[in-house]
């Protein structure tokens, strides 16, 4: 019995020392959780004076040192890493704008960027001491003008608008006894409408694009007289004899008119002629026409002679003429080149039919530059 | 009655034993024969071959059918030939002959073999291709090489794989001829340079981009449009402009100088940078508080063009801008 007890003993032992190993795993890993982080406050923009510098970025992580990486995307942003940190250095900013460049730290999937910037140097440039808002005003003749332009970055763009037809670049010059300023020069075309003109003239660096400075130039407009015209100065090839004597052109009445022969042909374009008592180098005429529709010019010649036997074409209109009642034109400034005592008006076309054909007006006037 | 059992039981024997007889299975397996990569049209044209001032390559695929791998070398070798190509443009543009397909220039590749060997065990043999020169490539016309198998050096070989039309495709960092590729207008401004009508306008449609060179593209200027591209060979050349890549500019390292340049007929006058405007081609990463960033290529042009020289210029400040995946790129 006793034996028995042993046994039994002895055996619950062996299951119990058996049910114990075989608890134990069958292998054992070291699970090590490898990781790399950035905190978020070395996470923050770094910006770097003109002069450069270092900044240093930390990094927590338990990767070897070999084992992660980090770089800068460019040239002027040197990287290096040490155990928990990154050392950014920057030499000086030689230029005149400022730089940008990123960080990259990772290891694996996990990837840190920090943005980092430098200033640059200072630019300047004024023109006549201003970077905008400085206005130069000339005549409605033609004219030169300078300005000063101060600048210690490369003066190698002045723009002019493709809108303006009336501003060109003169000359660059070095300012004696001044490293930095230049002076610039413009011509500009005489204006020859009664309107101002306006220009802007910007001046730009490939060194700094952002940097402009600009300023305005503002034309006068051209101011005109009105020629005092009298009835004997006005003739025409074709005076209709029943309506419209051709004195209705300057009685200040647009309800009367002039009306050319409709009661009889002449076989030629029908005009009418001023002759000036003074020789004038250019002209405006304004016309309106009669308060009924049709007879309204639409093709023009404007002929222009010295003695009134050799004539010359000042100008051909052929669109833009007005054809409603009591309507008005304006012509631009005809510039002759040469005085001029004789001005004929020739319809080659009517908004009723082409020359020979009759035509009527109810005022017209002229007027030269003062 | 035992037998009986006993004969029952060698007759059974006997005709298991017949019925182990050997069978040839072989008779019901693919047998080995080469052919040459293709689609269901006999086109291969799953490489893109990068613009590269040393060239790329790309590679003619010649592989081995079989249920079994082949237990002895198959010879290879290929001749030029025109059949496919001919077959080609005659059934997809008949007698539009000047939509017509062309072959690859000679002065465009290099084959180095046109022999080669499917070892035992292998499954295919690459006879690679040399692509040099693609830059001469008109990005609007489709290229092919024609190849076939030489029936005399060849060894047993799948007759209805016999030929092979492969398609050469061009890719640079900022397009590719493989599929349509568009940038789209944002923030941009057209503005007619006339006095009397200064018309303004901003564009907010696409704008396809064509691979020329290595660093270069080519796009419709300002708000041009080519309509049908079917036909629009002539108001391609009429209205676009090649933007060509240069240096990191020292400001940005992910912003690349450019300059532009008209690509036939048209007047075309790059300008000053102006603003955002600056002349450059940008990876432009735009990142969200949480950590994501979205990345998009970016053309910031200003310039200003006419198609007759009698009109008036249109001034064009425009960002063309197209969403990617740096990613997606490497692989």
């Amino acid at each position: 019995m006793r034996k028995n007890i042993i046994l039994c003993g002895l055996i619950g032992l062996l299951i119990s020392a058996l049910g114990l190993i075989s608890c134990a795993p069958d292998y054992e890993t070291e699970f090590e959780i490898k990781s790399l982080i950035v905190p978020d406050k070395s996470l923050a923009p770094v910006s770097f004076s003109l002069e450069g510098g270092e900044a240093v970025a930390e990094v927590e992580t338990n990767v070897a040192l070999t084992h992660w990486s980090a770089s800068s995307n460019a040239v002027w942003l040197s990287v290096d890493k040490e155990e928990g940190k990154v050392i950014m250095s920057a030499g000086s900013n030689d230029t005149y704008a400022p730089r940008i460049a990123r960080v990259t730290i990772e290891y694996g999937h996990q990837t840190y960027y920090i943005n980092v910037s430098q200033t640059g140097k200072t630019p300047i440039l004024l023109v006549d001491g201003e970077r905008k808002g400085m206005v130069k005003s000339v005549g409605a003749g033609e004219a030169t003008i300078s300005v000063r332009v101060k600048s210690n970055i490369v003066l190698d763009h002045i723009l002019i608008p493709d809108t303006v037809n009336f501003v060109h670049i003169g000359t660059v010059t070095d300012v004696e006894g001044s490293v930095d300023e230049k002076t610039v020069t413009f011509k500009i075309d005489q204006n020859l409408s009664r309107n101002a003109r306006y220009s802007a003239v910007t001046f730009q660096s490939s060194d700094n694009y952002n940097h402009t400075a600009s300023f305005v130039i503002s034309q006068a407009g051209m101011i005109f007289a009105e020629i005092p015209l009298t009835e004997d100065m006005l003739s025409t090839n074709a005076q209709e004899p029943r309506e419209g004597p051709i004195k209705n052109l300057i009685d200040g009445n647009p309800g009367t008119y002039f009306h050319s022969a409709w009661s009889y042909s002449i076989g030629v374009p029908h005009f009418f002629q001023v002759t000036l008592n003074d020789p004038i180098e250019g002209c405006i005429f304004w016309y309106q026409n009669r308060n009924a529709s049709g007879g309204e010019p639409i093709d023009v010649l404007i002929e222009i002679s010295a003695d009134g036997e050799q004539w010359r074409d000042l100008t051909h209109i052929t669109a833009g003429l007005p054809t409603g009642s009591s309507s008005q034109y304006e012509s631009a400034y005809l510039a002759a080149g040469s005085p001029f005592t004789h001005f004929k008006f020739t319809v080659n076309k009517t908004s009723s039919g082409t020359a020979p054909r009759h035509f009527s007006m109810a005022e017209f006037r002229m007027y030269a530059p003062e | 009655m035992k037998h009986s059992i006993k004969r029952a039981c060698y007759i059974m024997m006997g005709v298991a034993m017949i019925a182990c007889n050997s069978y040839d299975f072989e008779q019901e397996q693919y047998k080995n024969e080469v052919y040459l990569l293709s689609n269901s049209n006999l086109i291969y044209d799953r490489q893109v071959a990068e613009l590269k001032q040393e060239g790329d390559t790309i590679y003619l695929m010649a592989g081995l059918s079989g249920t079994l791998n082949a237990d002895k070398p198959f010879k290879v070798a290929l001749i030029e030939a025109d059949s496919l190509f001919k077959a080609y443009n005659k059934s997809n543009y008949d007698i539009e002959t000047d939509r017509y397909a062309r072959l690859l220039p000679g002065e465009c590749y290099t084959v180095p073999s046109l022999e080669g060997q499917i070892l035992v065990g292998e499954t295919q043999v690459k006879f690679p291709v040399y692509l040099h020169n693609l830059d001469k490539l008109s990005p609007d016309s489709i290229y092919f090489l024609n190849y076939k198998i030489d029936s005399s050096r060849t060894d047993a070989f799948n007759p209805k794989k016999d030929e092979v039309l492969l398609r050469i495709f061009k890719e640079n960092d900022y397009s590719t001829t493989q599929r349509n590729v568009y940038y789209n207008y944002t923030s941009s401004y057209v503005t007619l340079l006339d006095k009397d009508n200064p018309l303004v306008r901003r564009p907010t449609n696409a704008n396809q981009v064509f691979p020329l060179g290595s660093n270069s593209v080519r796009m419709l200027a300002g708000d041009e449009e080519f309509g049908e591209y079917k036909t629009a060979l002539d108001r391609i050349i009429e209205k676009s402009i090649i933007v060509t890549m240069g240096e990191q500019t020292s400001k940005n390292p992910l912003a690349r100088h450019l300059t532009i340049e008209p690509y036939r007929t048209i007047d075309v006058v790059q300008l000053t940078p102006f603003e955002i405007y600056d002349n450059t081609f940008l990876i432009n990463v735009i990142s969200t508080p949480d950590g994501r960033s979205t990345y998009y290529k970016e053309f910031r042009l200003h310039y200003k063009y006419r198609l007759n020289g009698s009109d008036p210029y249109k001034e064009v400040k425009a960002i063309l801008r197209m969403e990617y995946s740096p990613r997606v790129e490497l692989l």
